[in-house]
């Protein structure tokens, strides 16, 4: 054994890999479970990958066949109705995952400086999950397939001059068709999963193995020194403890609540002639809608949708805070923890009809995860912090 | 508390030995088994993927169809598909029947009697893919090219069946295959069973086959 792996050594880096990455990396002793959720994150992608390659041996990208071939998977495949509803309901828990991890984020400060990298290909992989998770929502060609994929299609069509012949570009037709279900297909099963997703996941553990794990007091902390401990066995053992936690939810609901997060009206064909009465989006995407339906002008709605994700971006720049954690800052913290729920009555909003209380209740919600973006600047002159840990002492 | 002696306070030191001992040993079984069962879990995880990869159950239906066989005239044979492979099914003549008989059982490489091969005299039905490496064989009514008997000739290696399907030259090693069949009628044959795949069950004799 010792004997394969020095001739493996020789030629390959293989043991320095696996000390420096996993084994012996620097962890600080003091992470809490809101540091799970990378890990749990991953173990989602993983699922959604395997899963997928299975579900394209038998899915046909074809709009007369789409429906029934799904059918199809579900009645005639050996374990066909496991593999599809793990890779249905695995949106929920990737998007579960990746909320608490951004919020983790933004709670302990992560992307304040030399993070940055780590917090902006965090918000590429973000994009393009919701990109990614959007396309395949169009691949059962159910009628919430069909009329999601066209609304949101449409929203580029309020770009000025050139948005209505872009949008015809972007399904290949002049209606989302066999075109748009070919190449929404294509990326989701291609492009978006290995060459963005899995590359960018990639720089982003790099990212985050240059820079060192944050922790909840945002103190940079000496890579030798007492407060940081090897990887191994101390987070394997927890990260694996709490992925089983996960997962064992998660197939509870594969097993016994598939459809709590399937939306019936999907087990209609696709209709180009009949619009449900009451679209609703995956919950992932609610508090978005939310927000595109708050604005009563078509380009605002569709700018301030993108600007509330794009101005995740901004962070490093708007919290200029000496200070990373929440934890030592009265003031953000209690204005991050009304963002969170503020984040979730968003989500309330975009799940009922927008009139009445619940518009106006957007509006609100939607003007208040603005001004959190626009207060964190002014925090630092006045903000009185709590005194922060000695690092002994952790 | 008053101060232990030197003796119990030795005592004492071992025992915290033998508790660090114990604890190592009881990490030790806890890693073991949460990786073995951690590792089981993930091997049986696989078994539904494997699963799938295997015949859906559509295509497992359609191996049960009807046949009408009313049409067949003696000393012909037809081909009909079954799961998306031929079945020969052949009328045979009361001669052919008897030069069939005539064959010595020592001569052939895969011996087989005549009444393991066919349920009733007249017909037989059986794969028609050859077993030296899958072509087609042609039904030769009179005679298979090179000698004086009817039945299969396959044109890619020069394979040789007599008109019960048993191999008499060529590189095939073994008779054309059978598969279950049963008479609805005299003019209707059900061929298959839902069960049967052709590739892992006994194929050589006509009472062994699972009853379609």
């Amino acid at each position: 054994m010792s004997g394969a792996r020095e001739w493996m050594d020789r030629r390959f880096p293989l043991t320095e890999f696996l000390e420096r990455h996993i084994t012996n990396y620097p962890t600080p002793k003091n992470l809490n479970y809101w540091w799970n959720f990378g890990s749990v994150a991953g173990i989602f992608f993983v699922i959604q990958v395997i899963t997928g390659v299975w579900l394209t041996m038998y899915y046909k990208p074809e709009t007369r066949l789409a429906f029934d071939s799904v059918e199809h998977i579900m009645r005639d495949v050996n374990y066909g109705w496991l593999i599809r509803y793990l890779h249905a309901l695995g949106p929920t828990g990737f998007f579960f995952a990746l909320y608490l991890h951004m919020g983790r984020g933004l709670y302990y400060g992560s992307y304040q400086s030399p993070r940055e990298l780590l917090w902006w290909t965090g918000l590429i992989i973000f994009l393009a999950l919701m990109a990614e998770a959007f396309m395949g929502y169009l691949l059962p060609w159910g009628q919430m397939s069909y009329w999601a994929a066209t609304v949101i299609t449409n929203l580029f069509s309020a770009i000025p001059f050139f948005g209505p012949d872009f949008v015809i570009w972007l399904r290949g037709d002049f209606a989302v068709g066999d075109a748009t279900l070919g190449r929404f297909f294509s990326l989701h099963t291609t492009l978006l999963p290995l060459g963005v997703i899995g590359l960018v996941v990639v720089l982003h553990l790099t990212a985050l193995h240059r820079v060192g794990s944050g922790n909840p007091t945002g103190l940079e902390l000496d890579k030798k020194g007492p407060a940081v401990i090897p990887f191994s066995p101390y987070f394997i053992t927890k990260d694996l403890w709490f992925i089983s936690l996960v997962l064992t939810c998660y197939l509870f609901f594969v097993f016994f609540q598939p459809d709590l997060f399937l939306e019936p009206l999907n087990y209609e064909p696709a209709d180009p002639f009949v619009t449900p009465h009451h679209m609703v989006t995956e919950w992932y995407f609610l508090p978005f809608y939310a927000i595109l339906r708050s604005i009563p002008h078509k380009l605002g709605g569709v700018l301030a949708m993108f600007g509330s994700i794009l101005i995740l971006a901004f962070l490093p720049y708007l919290d200029r805070s000496a200070l990373r954690s929440a934890r030592y800052r009265p003031v953000k913290r209690v204005l991050t923890w009304l963002f969170f729920l503020n984040f979730a009555v968003l989500g309330y909003v975009g799940l009922n009809q927008p009139f009445g209380t619940i518009l106006l209740l957007g509006r609100i919600s939607t003007a208040y995860y603005f001004l959190y973006f626009l207060v964190l600047p002014l925090l630092p002159a006045r903000e009185r912090v709590k005194p922060l840990p000695k690092e002994g002492e952790l | 508390m008053p101060p232990r002696r030197c003796a119990g306070r030795r005592n004492q030191g071992l025992a915290m030995e033998e508790e660090k001992f114990a604890a190592l040993n009881r990490r030790d079984f806890l890693t073991m088994t949460s990786a073995a069962v951690g590792l089981g879990g993930m091997g049986l995880a696989t078994v539904p993927f494997l699963k799938a990869l295997g015949p859906t159950r559509d295509i497992i239906r359609a191996g049960v169809m009807e046949v009408d066989i009313s049409g067949l005239k003696e000393g012909e044979s037809r081909v009909v598909m079954w799961r998306k492979q031929p079945v020969f099914i052949v009328r045979r003549s009361r001669e052919m029947v008897e030069q069939a008989k005539r064959i010595a059982l020592s001569s052939l490489r895969d011996p087989a009697q005549p009444e393991e091969r066919v349920q009733r005299p007249d017909l037989l039905v059986c794969l028609g893919i050859c077993t030296h490496l899958g072509c087609i064989p042609s039904w030769h009514p009179e005679k298979v090219p090179g000698l004086d008997q009817p039945g299969f000739y396959c044109p890619c290696h020069g394979g040789k069946y007599d008109s019960l399907g048993r191999r008499l030259d060529g590189p095939p090693p073994e008779n054309l295959h059978l598969l279950p069949y049963r008479f609805l009628n005299a003019n209707k044959l059900r061929i298959g069973t839902e069960k049967f795949t052709g590739y892992s069950e006994n194929i050589r004799k006509v009472q062994e086959l699972p009853r379609a």
